[in-house]
C-alpha cells in the first residue's frame, strides 16, 4: 500500500478515521477494509476515545470497492477460516464483517459524507449511528446496474433506518440520491454546504457527542440494537 | 396473455415493452374488488412472474380511481380453489382470497408499480402497500376507512404499513380511518412520486419501462432478501446475506448430481 489508510487523527476525545486513497476517490481494497477494522477496534479499546468518526480525504467519502486488488493479497489472517468463494469472490465476506463491527460498536459512530458515498461507502455510512453529509453528496448503491448487489447487510439495515418505502427506489434502480434527498427521507441527520470542510463543520456536533455519558450511551445503544431484533416481551423483560 | 373479464368487474392484462400492465375495471364502484377480480389479479401476476417477456408489472385502475376497496355482501362467487378454507366469523368471511392476492403481489419476482389516482381506500390501500413502488396523481386520496365501518380487515396492513411509514404514522392512519391527500402521502413516504393526474399514466408507464431494463433476476434476489430480512435478527440476516451467494459456486454439487445420474457414489473434492 502506498500510504496508510485510514489516517488516524485525534481531536481530543474524537477519533477520526480518514480514508486515504484520494486518487481512487477512497475506493477500498482488502487492506483498507482491514485497516478500518484495526483502527475501529483500537478506538473501542481506548477509554479516552468517546466518538469514532469516519470520513474521506480528498474529493469523496468513499466511492465503493476497489475491485482490482481483490486477488489473494491482503486477506486478513483473522478471517482465514471464512475465506469461502462466493459468486463474486471473497470480498463481500470482509465487507460484511467490518461493517458489522461498526454497526455493533457501542461508542457513538459518525459518518461524514462528501462527494460520493457509494457502494461500500454507503455500506459503512449505513452502519454508523449518525450520518452527516454535504448537500450535494451522491449517495447510493449502484451495484445493481452491473447486475450485482452487496451482501453486507443493507437489506437488514435500510428498511429499519428509513422505512421500507424507500428501499425499492434506492436498491432496485441503483440511482444515486443527493445529501438533501437523503436528509428528506431520514437517512442523513444533518447537512452542510458543499464547500464546507466536513470535519470542521461537524466539530461542534462531534464534541457534543463526546460529552455524553459513555456508560449510558453504551447501554442505550445495546438496548436499541436488541430491541430491533427481539419480540417486545423479550426486550421488556430483559431490561427489567 | 388474454384480456380477462370476470364477474361484476374486469381485470385487463396486456404486455408491451416487457411491462405487464394490469388494469382493474369495475365501473360505478371505483374498481372495488370482489373475489373473482382478486383471483384474476393474482393469476395475472403469477403468470407474469413466469413469463420471460415480462420484466416489470404495472397495476392501475380504469375510470379515474385505483381501487376504492371491496364490496361487502357482493363479493361474487367464493373461488373453488379455496373451498376447503371458507369460514365465517364475527367479521364476515375470513380474508383468504384477499390474502392470496396480496401475498402473490408482495412475493412477485418482478418489480411491481401501483399507479394511484382518485381513491385508494381499504383493500385498495392493502394492494398498493404490497407493491414495490407507489406513484400517485397529485389529487389522489389514500386511506383505510374500515375502522369507521367497524370492520376489522385481517389483510396484513397492520404488518406492512408500520414498516413502510413508521409505527407512529401507521397507528394514526389505521385507527382514525382518516384519508390523506397525495401531498401528505408523499411527505410521509407512503408514495414515492406525484404527477398531475393527466400525466400519471404516461409517467408510470415510462418508469415501468425503465424498471424492465434492469437486471431482473438480481433485482428479484434483492427483493427476496429484503422481505425475508424484515423478520430476521441482525446476525441471522448477515449470515443470510452471505449464504444466498454461495450455492451457485459449490463444485461438489455438480459432482453430486453427476454421480446420482450415473448411479455411483460421489467423489467430493471439498470445493
Amino acid at each position: 500500500m502506498d500510504r496508510p489508510s485510514p489516517l488516524v487523527e485525534r481531536d481530543g476525545p474524537v477519533l477520526h478515521l480518514i480514508l486515504n486513497n484520494p486518487e481512487r476517490l477512497n475506493s477500498l481494497g482488502f487492506e483498507q477494509h482491514e485497516g478500518l477494522y484495526d483502527a475501529l477496534r483500537a478506538g473501542e479499546d481506548d477509554d479516552e476515545v468517546r466518538v469514532i468518526v469516519l470520513s474521506g480525504a480528498g474529493r469523496a467519502f468513499c466511492a465503493g470497492d476497489d475491485i482490482k486488488p481483490h486477488g489473494a493479497d491482503g486477506w486478513p489472517d483473522r478471517l482465514k477460516h471464512r475465506r469461502v468463494p462466493l459468486d463474486v469472490g471473497v470480498g463481500p465476506i470482509l465487507l460484511n464483517d467490518v461493517t458489522s463491527a461498526f454497526r455493533n460498536c457501542l461508542k457513538p459512530t459518525v459518518a461524514l459524507m462528501h462527494g460520493y458515498a457509494v457502494g461500500a461507502g454507503y455500506d459503512y455510512a449505513s452502519s454508523c449511528d449518525f450520518r452527516l453529509s454535504t448537500r450535494g453528496c451522491r449517495i447510493g448503491d449502484p451495484r445493481i446496474k452491473l447486475g450485482l448487489w452487496g451482501c453486507e447487510g443493507w437489506s437488514y439495515k435500510l428498511p429499519r433506518l428509513v422505512g421500507q418505502t424507500w428501499v425499492a427506489p434506492l436498491t432496485f434502480t441503483g440511482d444515486l440520491i443527493t445529501g438533501e434527498q437523503a436528509e428528506e427521507i431520514g437517512f442523513v441527520h444533518r447537512l452542510f454546504d458543499d464547500d464546507a470542510a466536513p470535519r470542521e463543520a461537524a466539530a461542534a456536533f462531534l464534541h457534543a457527542l463526546a460529552r455524553l455519558d459513555a456508560g449510558a450511551y453504551r447501554a442505550k445503544k445495546a438496548d436499541l440494537l436488541l430491541g430491533l431484533d427481539q419480540a417486545y416481551d423479550h426486550v421488556v423483560r430483559s431490561l427489567a | 396473455m388474454p384480456e380477462t373479464t370476470t364477474g361484476a368487474g374486469a381485470v385487463h392484462a396486456r404486455i408491451a415493452d416487457s411491462v405487464l400492465h394490469i388494469e382493474l375495471d369495475r365501473p360505478g364502484r371505483r374498481n372495488a374488488l370482489d373475489h373473482p377480480m382478486m383471483m384474476a389479479l393474482a393469476e395475472r401476476v403469477a403468470e407474469g412472474c413466469e413469463d420471460p417477456d415480462v420484466r416489470a408489472i404495472l397495476i392501475s385502475g380504469r375510470g379515474g380511481d385505483f381501487c376504492g376497496g371491496d364490496t361487502p355482501g357482493e363479493m361474487g362467487d367464493w373461488p373453488d380453489r379455496f373451498r376447503h378454507r371458507r369460514s365465517g366469523g364475527p367479521h364476515g368471511l375470513a380474508p383468504v382470497v384477499e390474502q392470496h392476492m396480496l401475498r402473490t403481489v408482495r412475493a412477485a419476482n418482478r418489480p411491481v408499480v401501483a399507479v394511484l389516482d382518485g381513491e385508494t381506500l381499504g383493500l385498495g390501500l392493502d394492494l398498493a402497500a404490497v407493491c414495490d413502488f407507489r406513484i400517485a396523481a397529485d389529487d389522489a386520496r389514500l386511506g383505510d376507512p374500515r375502522i369507521l365501518q367497524a370492520r376489522h380487515a385481517a389483510t396484513g396492513l397492520t404488518y406492512v404499513l408500520p414498516r413502510l411509514i413508521g409505527q407512529s404514522r401507521a397507528t394514526w392512519m389505521l385507527l382514525t380511518g382518516e384519508a390523506m391527500s397525495a401531498a401528505e402521502a408523499l411527505r410521509i413516504g407512503l408514495v414515492h412520486r406525484l404527477h398531475p393526474a393527466a400525466a400519471l399514466a404516461e409517467e408510470a408507464r415510462a418508469f415501468a419501462v425503465t424498471l424492465a431494463r434492469l437486471p431482473t433476476r438480481s433485482l428479484a434476489v434483492k427483493k427476496e432478501m429484503t422481505l425475508a430480512q424484515l423478520d430476521m435478527a441482525f446476525e441471522t440476516a448477515m449470515s443470510h446475506c452471505l449464504a444466498v451467494r454461495q450455492t451457485n459456486v459449490i463444485e461438489d454439487k455438480d459432482e453430486g448430481i453427476r454421480a446420482w445420474n450415473e448411479r455411483r457414489p460421489p467423489r467430493f473434492t471439498g470445493r
